[in-house]
């Protein structure tokens, strides 16, 4: 019970983190670097 | 300057007429900035309301609308000295020193945003729907001192609530002050937001609820133009916000009454209220039946909230019906016979059916451009799991995650364009914000913590990035004509029209919808088309006197109309013009006279 309690206080934290960080990484390729590369060109 | 003064006198206006006409339906208010909120967005429904009437009599003058204010503002003087007295400026300093860092930093996004976006609100008008029609149907209205039907137009029919305020702001000469009123809708939306949050949950969860709503990028971009969105949302939100305050017993019939005049008031902006009518009535359905109530309390209540919405909405589609045979008009063209078939809706959205709605939260943020193009910004879908700490358990919570589901399922099935949803935007922030305060008080995540400042401070970035030009222009460090020449394709072509063409010529548009800043007499040539039989030459040669009345064809050619090469075939341009805009599309000009 222990063990599992702390694992569970663990992971939650680092899924949410990990979620967080590839909804980010997508969000920069297809919205920020598309927009950063035509605001460079132009 | 003056016109923020101005404004500022109009919104305390508002309020002593909204405190006045409120206190007849709500009388115990849970703090200062409920009764604020309800009192100011009621008041500046009975102003708009005001204007309509003056204006369908035909009294649509500078000198009746001055009055009109005038008159109220003999209304309010008790009222806004009563509130002005119960500011407690020492009292707001000492609860803002027991914040923590965290909330700190919520609260200054929140003061940012409004603060950096006035300098947009500020900027001459460049928004596409605003120059199409929410400000220059306003125009035209002042122009023959009634509020009517404009011939061969789509929207002049509509449930023009806002417009009415906007008609203030132009009749004033002021486009500042127009766009200052949507502009209040975004601050007082954030207001009802932390109010709503403050009274059924707690300090924290009301800053963070109203820093993540505002710093959705779709929020703050629209408070700078004159739409009508963030006044859709914020009757919304204040129909489901006195909605749920009567759930608690389900017996206030004033309540309920009240919740029923907001949802009307949504209706009285957009038809698209009518989706927190459906939405509130299913609610109301299951919450009776819930509370065991009986038939007669289940028709009253019912029939009271249906009754008063429709009761202060009906005016504009009956007035449509009446002009057009349509209450909706050009929509609905099947049901009616009245406008024209309609694909509105129908392209938007990225996937449809039941996997495309699951789909929504992903697909409105990596797939924006299919709804709209409006942000609602990374946090919504980052910190979606957040939502499953919320505190399910309360009622309140429940009914909040009813709505959103009710609100959603309808509004992507009717027209799935973003800044339709902004009233569901609210409540999904407020349910995150509610759940990244559970998560955070369970496990105390420095890392989910710094990764939300992450994301905020990106979204305060971009408003600061989409407010640039603006902030160059109020240091004058670009002029107005260079911040148009950037921001606004019509604007050096409305420049030529208006200093060269005859006052009394007749333009007849192709293609181009924003007409705002052409100062002479228009003729939509699309609109005109869907509704016409013959042909183009013998209308203009049956309704205009054409040895007086020069006659010119504003032509953009990425639109070819045959008709129109016909009539403009071996005759030579008196304007032409062609450039790249801001998106990449190429804005092609020409100008022929044609008579």
């Amino acid at each position: 019970m222990i063990y599992g309690g702390y694992m569970k206080n663990k992971i939650v934290p680092w899924l949410m983190t990990a979620w967080v960080v590839f909804v980010m990484a997508m969000y920069c390729k297809v919205f920020i670097i598309p927009r950063l590369i035509e605001f460079i060109i132009r | 300057m003056i016109e923020l003064l101005i404004f500022l006198s109009i919104v305390l206006i508002s309020y002593g007429l909204g405190k006045t006409l409120l206190s007849l339906f709500k009388k115990d208010h849970k703090g200062l900035l409920e009764e604020f909120v309800f009192s100011e967005v009621l008041g500046l429904g009975i102003l708009a309301y005001s204007i309509y009437i003056i204006g369908s009599a035909g009294f649509l003058y500078k000198e009746a609308v001055l009055s009109l204010i005038f008159l109220f503002g003999l209304f309010a003087v008790r009222p806004v000295y009563d509130l002005v007295c119960r500011i407690r400026l020492p009292d707001m300093a000492a609860s803002i020193k027991t914040l923590n860092g965290f909330e700190k930093f919520l609260l200054i996004t929140v003061i940012f945003i409004p603060s950096v976006s006035l300098f947009g609100a500020f900027a001459p008008e460049i928004g596409n729907d605003t120059l199409a029609y929410h400000l220059y149907h306003p125009k035209i209205f002042i122009e023959n001192n009634r509020i009517g039907y404009i011939p061969f137009t789509r929207e002049s029919l509509w449930p023009y609530l806002t417009e009415m305020l906007f008609t203030i702001g132009l009749i004033l000469k002021s486009v500042t002050i127009a766009k200052l009123f949507h502009y209040f809708f975004g601050v007082l939306s954030v207001m009802a937001l932390y109010s709503f949050a403050r009274r059924f949950f707690g300090r924290k969860e009301a800053l963070l609820a109203s820093a993540l709503f505002y710093s959705a990028p779709g929020i703050f971009m629209q408070s700078v133009y004159s739409y009508v969105d963030l006044s859709l949302c914020l009757y919304s939100f204040l129909a489901l916000y006195i909605f749920i305050v009567w759930s608690e017993k389900a017996e206030d019939i004033k309540l309920i009454a009240l919740s029923g005049v907001f949802t009307g008031l949504a209706l009285s902006v957009k038809v698209l209220g009518g989706i927190t009518l459906i939405s509130l009535s299913c609610m109301m359905i299951i919450i009776l039946f819930r509370k065991r109530k009986g038939p007669a309390s289940f028709t009253k209540n019912i029939s009271i909230f249906i009754l008063s919405a429709l009761l202060v909405s009906c005016v504009w589609y009956i007035r449509s019906y009446i002009v057009t045979g349509n209450p909706v008009y050009p929509f609905f063209y099947n049901v009616f016979n009245s406008g024209w078939p309609s694909d509105l809706g129908k392209h938007m959205g990225y996937m449809k059916g039941i996997i495309g709605f699951f789909r929504l939260p992903w697909d409105l943020v990596i797939h924006l451009d299919s709804f709209g193009a409006e942000q609602i910004g990374v946090i919504s879908l980052a910190f979606l799991p957040a939502i499953f700490f919320a505190p399910f358990k309360k009622r309140v919570v429940q009914l909040l995650a009813v709505f959103i589901i009710l609100y959603a399922a309808i509004w992507f099935y009717i027209d799935p364009n973003i800044r339709f949803a902004f009233a569901g935007l609210a409540v999904f922030y407020l349910l995150i914000a509610l759940g990244l305060s559970a998560f955070f008080k369970k496990y105390n995540s420095f890392v989910i913590a710094s990764l939300l400042s992450i994301c905020i401070l990106f979204n305060l970035s971009l408003c600061l990035y989409y407010n640039l030009d603006a902030i160059k222009l109020a240091g004058r460090a670009i002029d107005e004509k260079s911040y148009f020449y950037k921001t606004e394709r019509t604007h050096p072509v409305a420049e030529f029209v208006n200093e060269t063409l005859p006052e009394n010529s007749l333009l007849i548009v192709v293609f181009e919808p924003r007409l705002f800043y052409f100062g002479r007499k228009i003729l939509i040539y699309d609109i005109w088309r869907r509704v016409s039989q013959g042909s183009l030459e013998s209308y203009i040669k049956d309704n205009f006197d054409i040895s007086k009345t020069p006659v010119y064809i504003l032509y953009d050619q990425s639109a070819r109309r045959d008709e129109i090469e016909k009539l403009i075939k071996g005759k030579k341009a008196v304007y032409r013009m062609a450039r790249e805009g801001d998106n990449g599309a190429i804005a092609s000009y020409a100008i022929y006279r044609i008579y």
